[in-house]
């Protein structure tokens, strides 16, 4: 669980890097190092989501925490398919950047929560 | 955009509001093309802009609301612009002071995130507050107050809003 944690917590760094390689309009490195995080991350969500529906954890925490994954991870392709649109060069605006790293935000802020909820519940 | 102040109603503000976020939003893409200084007097005028219009609002409009308008919607209480009026003149303060030590370096590292971090949960309050305005406050205005009171509040704000807009 701990690693699990941990992990997340990597992936939210490494994947503000690619945040910033985006603001500066370096959109093929944010492509790339944003495809790098978000493909370990969709099997870490889906690995503790498992882990989570075999657990033996009181009924309304584990509706909580996989509800909050299936949305992380419904999250996952909804950015995917804007740094789809953002890897080609001739679409990419700076309006269209702000917008994309603004849905950024709102998934690390899910993110944020889900990690604090699971801490919660898993000490 | 250009702001035209041909203010009829006061529900004619929400063009303000319109011209407030494409502003920030030039700024945003000012301060991601590194030009810091730039992006640094846009945003010290576009707060002079807010707060002018703030104190327009607190001056003029909230007496006429408070006198005329009945019964009061929960959500268009007259503590909730005033709190809201506060945390925005705030915000844009703390923006100011954050990017006045700014050298140009920042776009390489995460300071530029973090400030679009915060930028967003400023355009979040924004959006909100607008929406409370349009809403309840300059909705209810145009239906209470009479024709002759609109005209003379509006052309007030509109003769407020030039001295700032040629400052710039």
């Amino acid at each position: 669980m701990y690693n699990y944690m941990q992990k997340c917590k990597q992936i939210l760094q490494a994947f503000e890097l690619s945040q910033s390689a985006m603001l500066r309009r370096k959109t093929d490195t944010a492509c790339q190092e944003f495809a790098a995080e978000i493909d370990i991350m969709e099997k870490l969500f889906t690995e503790i989501q498992a882990d989570i529906d075999n657990r033996e954890i009181e009924s309304g925490t584990k509706t909580l925490l996989v509800k909050q994954l299936e949305r992380l991870l419904i999250f996952t392709k909804e950015l995917t398919g804007y740094m789809d649109i953002l890897s080609v060069e001739q679409q990419v605006t700076p309006e269209l950047i702000i917008f994309v790293f603004e849905r950024q935000y709102k998934f690390k802020n899910i993110l944020r929560k889900h990690l604090a909820d699971f801490a919660r519940f898993s000490a | 955009m250009t702001l035209s102040i041909t203010y009829k109603f006061f529900s004619d503000l929400n063009t303000f509001h319109d011209y407030i976020d494409q502003q920030f939003l030039d700024h945003q893409i000012t301060l991601m093309h590194g030009n810091v200084a730039a992006a640094y007097s846009s945003l010290v005028h576009l707060r002079a802009l807010i707060k002018q219009h703030i104190h327009d609002e607190e001056e003029y409009l909230l007496p006429l609301y408070i006198n005329l308008v009945r019964p009061v919607p929960k959500g268009g209480a007259v503590e909730f612009y005033r709190r809201e009026h506060r945390t925005i003149n705030r915000s844009l303060d703390d923006f100011i002071i954050e990017l006045h030590g700014w050298s140009g370096q920042e776009a390489g590292n995460l300071r530029l995130v973090r400030l679009f971090d915060r930028y967003y949960k400023f355009k979040e309050l924004l959006d909100h507050h607008h929406a409370r305005e349009r809403i309840f406050l300059y909705r209810l205005l145009d239906r209470v107050v009479h024709k002759k009171a609109i005209a003379e509040t509006l052309e007030r704000i509109s003769h407020n809003q030039e001295k700032v807009l040629s400052h710039v």
